[in-house]
């Protein structure tokens, strides 16, 4: 009887909770000095990016003929190009894709990966059986090899790329949420919602789901971090974003050829996928922290 | 030791003379107007305020008090274990055996610790190395302590796994092959491995089956004559404090609030808390049907009340209980009573 | 245990299986046509057919699969390469040295520094000490490894000149590859080794352990770090399996003849038997791996190594029942 009317006012709770938990956790999170200022840098960085348009002092294609090669300086802050073009610009621009790439192949990878993952763990048995050994399977390789074969395979291109990138990192996210939530299933409150006649399903969607996604949400941001890194790692071999497009990994490919003549043309984009990168795995270190005090120490 | 034994069969008033000349002699262990604070997020946690405690050789003090009141904090100023960064003692003086535990070096305190004093903790599922045996964590308390080679320690592990009633065979078994009495056992053939002169057991039977405490108890008890240890037994239980105990202090908020011998304490509780607790005690004898517990919960330790500590739950407090520090009174020679509502 | 060694080997044979089918699959879907990047460019229409022809490409999907898994797992033959037609297998067992060595020097650097680091941080937690530790730690994670390289070769190798460039040959030539590709794996090592020492030091035994009258150096280095080996060992492991991977890119940038500018070469030229094979061998080095990491878990404690020994049935039994 009082586990019937403890779940007959949770969903009511819930939603009242809802609200709190992310202010605390917004509180708990602007504490964080480090992880606020690497936010701010990101925002900036993202915003200049979006509107490159305006900001970029040159056109990410336009090349000055008369300024070709040159080291950094005030009219060209990275430098310019082989073809005169100036790198801040095309950084600019890049930014879009990188970042861009970044965001939604961990999109693609998190809906795919919690999908996966509840299922297994939703269904139990044979299908739980077969979805793991999948897993399995895609972890036998490491998930760069995985992404580069996946690329070569599908060709270049924007959406292949995304595919590549997201295959090989569903496996993170499903058995994350598979683990959390085959552990969740045993708590009580779960028990109460049973016993109110509660259907499986929407026990484990509405109630057992939101409960899991916590180290899930930390490894998505970390998630994005490694997916620029990958991101820039394919370009630079030659299967990710192709050349003539600005992205930072296939500008980085397009400078190595001036490494011994003109090695500034590779701090610029390198630099910012190292800022980028820095700023979303601090912030994912301090959504952990914010999320669950307890992991901290 | 003959002759106390005697003193306390007879009747306690009769031989106040004799007992407190005894207890002045005897003060093994001296705890002085001990403070503890922990920090945490910035806040100050009270956990000991002002504890004056005195045990004598070879005897048993009760520390009695509910759960936060600070009991396992007391034992472990004294073994100096409290948690190094989040706490601090700002002020009071421990003097074991003529030494000031407070002002030794943390090698000095290395030397003493599990050799002089030791400790059993409450909770064994947890107070074990999960990766090494059972044999491997008493040898090492026996290496540590005493110059000899890997094998004689060895052999010393066998020979306390015994003592505490476990086949020397299963010393090279693991946490996770026993049981959770087993493992108590096992924390205290580590604790008493070497011999020492105090034993500090902070709840040692709160965490396993009624049937399996008398046994433990009885065991503790049984190793501490034969090895003429003194002990502290923190506990909550006023059942385990009359059956073990030589004398009771009580415990609220982090300061004593009355103490004395057993007999004292049980026939004469004195202060309300005290009588709070023996009330809530189911009795067999008495006619009442209901147990009366304390109103109220203990109070934050972060935001304690001034005044007497207890004032807010007290049945007898007044307004004038709210205010100043009440002292500590003697009731009778050695019975001690914080509380303003008693007269010396 | 040998037993278990046993089962897990076998294990090994479907999980193989699978990744060959799938990368069969994958490969014959490439778009391109291998017979005529066999043949020369000026190769007409006939030719290109009669090559197709000796390579069995115009068999049927099935029997091309049946050929490859058959060579593949009873005769331990990967086939030959369709740019130079060298033995396949050859040239991996020539070339994976070169990448071992890379790896196992990453894990050495690793050892070496990633986990005293990561001690060190957890001994002291938020002091000075601790937070320049994790925050280097936390920029190695960031870089890329192949920009990384890039400095690395334009600092030493081009401006100092204390270091070859690129190639393979005396030691010296492994110097600025193995920082570039070990220093992500000693980030991680550290903060992975920080993290688990911080749980084990909150244990309850490590109060038991100071009540002994242990030290600090033995509690930390008798009973904390072996309770906290098992996310080590699992980081060892990464760094050993990612080391493939990041040979892929860190071989790229210094030019050394090993496995990841074998496979990477071969993406680019769409040899699709040396991806194939490729891509096996370092499944089955990556399940070995994982073999042995499970053995290091048994090995530091006792309760996983009580599992392999004979109850690991019942106990995976009771935990189904749980689940359900």
């Amino acid at each position: 009887m009082s586990a019937g009317t403890a779940a007959l006012t949770l969903p009511n709770a819930k939603r009242k909770k809802k609200v709190g938990s992310f202010a605390i956790f917004w509180r708990r999170f602007r504490r964080q000095k480090m992880a606020m200022i690497c936010l701010v840098i990101l925002l900036v960085i993202l915003l200049a990016c979006i509107m490159a348009p305006l900001i970029a002092p040159y056109g990410y294609e336009v090349m000055d003929t008369s300024a070709i090669k040159q080291g950094p300086s005030l009219k060209h802050l990275f430098g310019t190009d082989a073809m005169g073009r100036d790198i801040f610009s095309r950084c600019l621009y890049g930014g879009r894709y990188s970042i861009a790439i970044g965001l939604l192949s961990t999109a693609i990878a998190l809906v795919a990966g919690v999908i996966i993952g509840a299922v297994a763990a939703y269904f139990g048995g044979v299908v739980d059986m077969v979805i793991t050994r999948v897993l399995d399977l895609f972890s036998s390789l490491p998930s760069i090899l995985l992404s580069l074969t996946i690329s070569a395979v599908l060709g270049a291109g924007f959406t292949n790329l995304l595919i590549a990138l997201a295959v090989s990192s569903i496996v993170i996210y499903a058995r994350e949420i598979r683990a959390k939530m085959l552990s969740i299933r045993e708590m009580e409150y779960v028990e109460a919602a049973k016993a109110t006649n509660c259907s499986v399903f929407r026990i484990m969607f509405c109630h057992i789901v939101p409960n899991a996604m916590t180290p899930v949400i930390v490894a998505a941001t970390m998630g994005i971090a490694s997916q620029i890194l990958n991101a820039a790692t394919l370009a630079y071999i030659g299967l990710g974003v192709q050349p003539p497009s600005p992205e930072w990994g296939a500008m980085l490919a397009d400078a190595k050829t001036y490494i011994r003549q003109f090695p500034y043309m590779l701090v610029g984009p390198g630099m910012l996928i190292v800022i980028c990168v820095l700023c979303f795995n601090i912030i994912g270190d301090g959504i952990r922290d914010a999320m669950d005090p307890k992991l901290k120490n | 030791m003959e002759e106390l034994k005697r003193s306390e069969q007879l009747n306690v008033k009769d031989n106040v003379n004799t007992k407190v000349k005894l207890k002045d002699q005897d003060a093994f262990l001296k705890i002085n107007h001990l403070v503890v604070e922990y920090t945490s997020e910035g806040e100050v946690i009270h956990a000991v305020n002002d504890v004056s405690l005195s045990l004598r050789r070879g005897k048993t003090l009760g520390l009695v008090g509910e759960t936060g009141a600070g009991k396992t904090t007391i034992a472990k100023a004294v073994m100096r274990i409290l948690p190094e960064r989040s706490s601090r003692i700002p002020g009071g003086e421990i003097e074991f055996n003529g030494r000031d535990i407070l002002s030794l070096s943390e090698k000095q305190m290395q030397k003493i610790r599990g050799e002089q004093v030791s400790m059993i903790f409450q909770d064994p599922m947890t107070a074990l190395d999960p990766v090494k045996t059972m044999g491997q964590q008493i040898a090492e308390v026996v290496r540590l302590h005493n110059d000899v080679s890997k094998k004689e320690a060895a052999v010393r592990a066998e020979e306390m796994l015994e003592l505490v009633g476990i086949p020397a065979s299963r010393a090279g078994e693991y946490p996770h092959q026993f049981s959770g009495g087993m493992k108590q056992r096992v924390v205290i053939a580590i604790a008493l491995a070497c011999r020492p002169k105090l034993l500090l057991a902070d709840e040692p039977t709160t965490a396993l089956d009624v049937t399996i405490q008398a046994q433990v108890l009885r065991m503790i008890n049984d190793l501490k004559r034969k090895l003429n240890t003194s002990m502290i037994l923190i506990t909550h239980d006023l059942g385990v404090v009359a059956q073990n105990c030589d004398d009771v202090s009580v415990i609220y908020a982090g300061e004593i609030v009355e103490s004395g011998t057993k007999e004292d304490i049980f026939d004469h509780p004195s202060h309300p808390y005290t009588i709070g607790l023996f009330d809530a005690l189911p009795k067999l004898d008495s006619g009442a049907s209901r147990l009366k517990p304390i109103v109220g919960l203990p109070p934050n330790p972060t935001d304690l009340p001034t005044g007497c500590r207890f004032h807010p739950r007290c049945p007898l407090a007044t307004e004038a209980c709210g205010q100043g520090k009440v002292p500590m009174k003697e009731l009778t020679s050695g019975h001690f009573c914080r509380c303003n509502k008693r007269k010396e | 245990m040998i037993k278990y060694v046993i089962k897990r080997l076998l294990w090994m044979i479907p999980l193989i299986l699978s990744v060959t089918v799938v990368i069969f699959t994958l490969m014959y879907f490439v778009p391109g046509d291998p017979a005529r990047i066999v043949a020369s460019t000026d190769a007409d229409e006939e030719d290109v057919e009669l090559i197709r022809e000796k390579l069995g490409l115009d068999q049927p999907y099935i029997v091309r699969l049946k050929d490859y898994v058959e060579d593949v797992f009873f005769h331990f033959d990967f086939g030959t390469s369709i740019t130079n037609g060298s033995s396949i297998q050859s040239s991996l067992m020539e070339r994976f040295p070169r990448t071992l060595l890379l790896t196992v020097n990453s894990l050495v650097l690793t050892i070496l520094i990633g986990i005293p680091l990561g001690i060190i941080a957890a001994v002291n937690p938020n002091t000075w000490k601790d937070r320049i530790a994790m925050f280097f730690s936390l920029v190695a994670v960031s870089i890329p490894p192949f920009w990384l390289a890039l400095m690395l070769v334009i600092v030493f190798a081009l401006n100092l000149g204390w270091l070859p460039m690129m190639g393979i040959g005396s030691f010296k030539y492994y110097i600025l590859p193995t920082i570039a590709n070990s220093v992500i794996g000693i980030a991680m090592q550290a903060r992975q080794t920080r993290s688990s020492m911080l749980e084990s030091l909150n244990s309850d035994y490590i109060v038991t352990c100071r009540a002994k009258g242990l030290s600090r150096k033995g509690i930390i280095f008798r009973h904390a770090l072996p309770n906290a080996s098992i996310p080590i060992i699992t980081e060892m492991f990464f760094t050993l399996s990612g080391g493939i991977a990041g040979s892929l890119i860190i071989e790229n940038v210094f030019s050394i003849p090993g496995i990841g500018v074998y496979l990477v070469n071969a993406l680019n030229s769409r040899d699709y038997p040396v991806v194939q094979g490729t891509v096996i061998f370092i499944a089955i080095w990556v399940c070995l791996l994982n073999l042995i990491t499970d053995l290091g878990y048994a090995f530091v404690d006792p309760r996983i190594r009580a599992g392999f020994t004979g109850s690991s049935k019942k106990r995976s039994r009771n935990k189904k029942e749980v689940a359900v």
